[in-house]
């Protein structure tokens, strides 16, 4: 019996140094990542390197529709980062921001919103914990889980190494492997159209979650705190929600926050990719308008 | 629910066996409460049914009213298998019927009949069916103490997915009181931690894309599809055969020793194999007390009486993994396969004998694969939604190729396959008796050095947020 | 008859069904002493032993054989 206690002691003696090697070299490997052009690569730009003037902010609709280059121009500002993260709502908006504003204050942080972001049906899916890798390397993720998120389970078990770092060695591997170095800032253009005629998608209730109301507002915070103009933007899609499109009109009235709308403008079918999602064409185009309308925010805004 | 149950036990180990049954009997109470507490007063009520039963079997017996004593046996059966019809298939036979009616025109429009299908349903009513067979087959004297067969009926480490003891193995364990055994509990534990790594490195690594695969046979191609066939027979392999090592684990810990479930079923040489392999206390189970009696019964119709008696006990397999006409042909693809084997036997081995190939190591292997992809096929069927979309998937698998779907599969085909190599050196050791032993080397420190590792494997690549077991409401 | 003729004639039927050339079997030979007999031909011994010696047993007694002996048992009893 004795023996088995000193040999229970001895694996969790050699599990902690385990841990701790692992940690560091995966700590390491994971802040020195290539910008490879990937999901994961494109978090780690934007929590550890990425500055920019114009910052655009959201989920998937944010990644394939926004066009860095053709909103890097607006005006007072020289460059764009698009940090949109497939599968992902508000808080890791609100963590990516946070991470930004650390290194430069930008200019115009762009919001893509969308029900899928603050509804708590869908947000329950989310993959929020594909950035626990950087708990404790990157103060916004941080400050995230130990004061945001309210899971005390889960900050315990990021006090391990092995698994804050759970899963990691495969995209951290390829980042490494794949030796490719991109220059999208963040911005993943989609190619193709749908195949046939898309069909319009309408949901009928929306309930807004608490901790992605949260993330919301302090993203609202910050802008105001720092002097960043705010623009929420829905984008141009085929699945529509009209209790969220109210929901939202009357929190950036409340909030005086400028609000863009592009529900009702309907773009050609052949600029989509698939029903939620532009194509490259699609984006171009987008883009294109988008940078004019804020850019008359702007001079209306600072006359 | 282990960690606070074994050390209190462990606390209890120099009493008398009744403390140890007894707090037993309420860890596991509360566990399967927590689990599903509107079916706690249904278990507790046929567990004393059943004991009552019992004693009244055992009564009539030893008075020699052999006729109450079927009646009775033969109350305890329908009342098993009645519950069990009630929550799991009631439902399904009523809607079936409801179809049925609307395709004549009658529209039944009742309210959409849901029952929640108790948690581990088919694993404890099996248990007490087999107990009044027992009893009645006078293999097994009738116990008097109500608390060791409530506590056989409601074990935690088995209540929830097997493994299905029976009454004859487990119960004159509890008789004995256990006493805490270091080389047990380490065993048990690394027991556990392999079923532990056998679900989390595999079945869950596997599952996003089976699931994204089968549940969509319409965007994928057959290349996808039969991965995904593949895979999802290991998955299914490592997620049930994962949780019976918890389970055996587990128990093994509290010094009780549980049946074993799975035999390295990959390995089988041809399907009569494999069903002797896989899931092995259900096939016993119902070789038992359905295949034997019923080829007692058929015995004057020959072979033919032989193969009825497979298609009932192939189809009853399938069919108890739930109401879904997928599990009734899975039974009937299987029973098949089974009547084939059979038939085949005394001709393949005068075959084999006259070719030399009994001993042959490549014919072994080429039998080997054949009963894989033979089962392969079987578990797509099995986890087909629907047989519409098994009809579509094996059509694509002879007519539509084409690039692999493999879409944010990374993990899985690094981890996962790492982790599938793993399993299978292990079962490549153990069938072969290749003698290599880490988790139980002779070298404490090699034991040690194993455990490390495997547990650090585990967080660093296991999916450990997330995928539930499936068989938990059979 | 004799028990030692019962198990003669039981030798013949085994090597019979079981398509072997010989086989020795006393009381406490079971399934596990002789390859051939699985519960496949275990139901062709029963069917040739029946009709071997004219008889007929009960499914009871049949699921509870547990070796040679108490297959002789019940054979004895019904002869």
């Amino acid at each position: 019996m004795k023996r088995l206690a000193v040999d229970l002691l001895i694996v969790i003696a050699s599990l902690a140094v385990i841990d701790v090697v692992v940690g560091r070299a995966m700590d390491c490997a994971v802040l020195t990542m290539p910008p490879a052009g990937t999901l994961n690569a494109d978090q780690h730009d934007a929590l550890v390197t990425a500055v920019a003037d114009v910052v655009v902010l959201g989920s998937s609709r944010a990644r394939h529709h926004y066009d860095p280059s053709l909103l890097a121009s607006l005006p007072g500002c020289e460059t764009c980062y698009n940090s949109g993260c497939d599968g992902h709502g508000m808080n890791y908006s609100m963590v990516a921001l946070e991470a930004m504003v650390e290194r430069h204050t930008p200019r115009v942080v762009i919001l893509d919103v969308s029900n899928a972001q603050l509804d708590d049906e869908w947000v329950k899916n989310n993959a929020i914990d594909d950035i626990q890798a950087y708990y404790s390397l990157v103060p916004a993720v941080t400050r995230y889980y130990d004061e945001i998120a309210g899971d005390c389970m889960k900050r315990l078990k990021l006090r391990s190494n092995l698994y804050r770092h759970n899963g990691d060695i495969t995209w951290v591997s390829k980042a490494f492997l794949s030796g490719a170095t991109t220059d999208d800032h963040g911005f993943d253009a989609l190619a193709g159209s749908a195949d046939g005629p898309l069909e319009s998608r309408a949901f009928d209730t929306f309930a807004v979650d608490s901790l992605q109301l949260r993330c919301l507002d302090r993203v609202v915070a910050l802008c105001r705190d720092r002097g960043i103009l705010p623009v929420i933007v829905i984008s141009p899609n085929y699945e529509v929600c009209p209790q969220f499109n109210k929901w939202m009109s009357d929190y950036c009235s409340r909030h005086s926050l400028p609000l863009l709308d592009y529900t009702d403008v309907h773009f050609d079918e052949v600029l989509y990719h698939d029903a939620s999602h532009l194509n490259s064409d699609g984006a171009e185009r987008f883009s294109r308008h988008l940078a004019n309308s804020i850019t008359v925010l702007m001079h209306v805004a600072t006359p | 629910m282990a960690l606070i149950a074994v050390p209190m036990y462990t606390a209890l180990m120099h009493n008398r066996a009744r403390y140890q049954n007894v707090w037993l009997l309420l860890a596991s109470y509360v566990f399967y409460g927590y689990a599903d507490w509107r079916t706690l007063p249904l278990l507790a009520v046929t567990t004393v049914v059943y004991y009552a039963l019992g004693i009244g079997i055992d009564r009539a017996n030893k008075a020699g009213a052999a006729r109450r004593a079927s009646w009775l046996t033969a109350a305890g059966v329908v009342l098993g298998v009645g519950v069990l019809f009630y929550f799991k298939y009631l439902g399904f036979c009523v809607r079936q019927f409801a179809e049925l009616f609307s395709q004549f025109g009658l529209d039944t429009s009742g309210a959409t009949f849901a029952i929640v299908v108790p948690v581990g349903i088919s694993f404890f009513t099996f248990k007490l069916i087999s107990y009044v067979i027992e009893v009645n087959r006078e293999t097994l004297a009738a116990t008097r103490r109500l608390d060791e067969f409530a506590l056989y009926v409601a074990f935690f480490p088995t209540i929830m997915s097997g493994p299905i003891d029976r009454p004859g193995q487990f119960l004159p364990q509890l008789k004995q009181p256990r006493r805490a055994d270091a080389t047990a509990i380490a065993d048990g534990a690394k027991r556990v931690l392999w079923g532990w790594f056998a679900k989390v490195c595999i079945a869950d690594r596997l599952m996003p894309y089976t699931d994204a695969v089968i549940n969509n046979p319409e965007h994928h191609n057959g290349a996808s599809i039969t991965l995904a066939a593949v895979l999802y027979l290991i998955q299914m392999y490592a997620d049930f055969a994962g949780y019976s090592d918890m389970a055996i684990g587990t128990a093994q810990m509290l010094g009780l020793r549980v049946a074993e479930n799975f035999k390295r079923p990959f390995f089988a040489r041809n399907i009569a194999e494999y069903w002797q392999r896989w899931h092995i206390t259900l096939t016993t189970w119902l070789t038992d007390y359905v295949f034997m009696p019923l080829n007692i019964k058929f015995r004057s119709l020959g072979m033919t009486g032989l193969y009825l008696a497979t298609m009932i006990n192939l189809l009853l397999i399938g069919m108890w993994h739930g109401p879904n006409w997928t599990y009734a042909l899975f039974g009937i693809y299987h029973g098949v396969l089974l009547c084939v084997t059979t038939a085949l036997d005394r001709p393949r081995k005068k075959w084999e004998k006259r070719h030399g190939l009994r001993q042959a190591q490549w014919y072994a292997w080429l039998r080997r694969l054949l009963t894989f992809v033979l089962c392969c096929w079987g578990a797509l069927l099995f986890r087909s939604n629907s047989i519409g979309d098994f009809a579509l998937m094996t059509g694509k698998m002879i007519s539509e190729w084409g690039p692999l779907y493999t879409q944010g599969t990374t993990p899985i085909f690094s981890l996962g396959l790492l982790s599938i190599l793993i399993l299978a050196g292990k079962e490549y050791n153990d069938e072969m008796n290749k003698g290599v032993h880490l988790l139980h080397n002779r070298s404490r420190v090699i034991r040690l050095t194993t455990v490390t590792l495997l547990v650090a494997f585990i967080v660093f690549t296991g999916v450990l947020e997330g995928a539930t077991f499936i068989y938990f409401q059979f | 008859m004799e028990r030692s003729a019962i198990f003669e004639k039981l030798n013949d039927i085994f090597c019979d069904v079981l398509d072997l050339d010989e086989v020795t079997l006393d009381e406490a030979t079971s399934a596990d002493d002789i390859d051939e007999w699985d519960s496949l031909s275990h139901i062709q011994l029963i069917v040739a032993i029946e009709k071997g010696f004219g008889i007929k047993f009960s499914s009871k007694e049949i699921i509870t054989w547990k070796n040679v002996g108490q297959m002789v048992d019940s054979i004895a009893a019904k002869l």
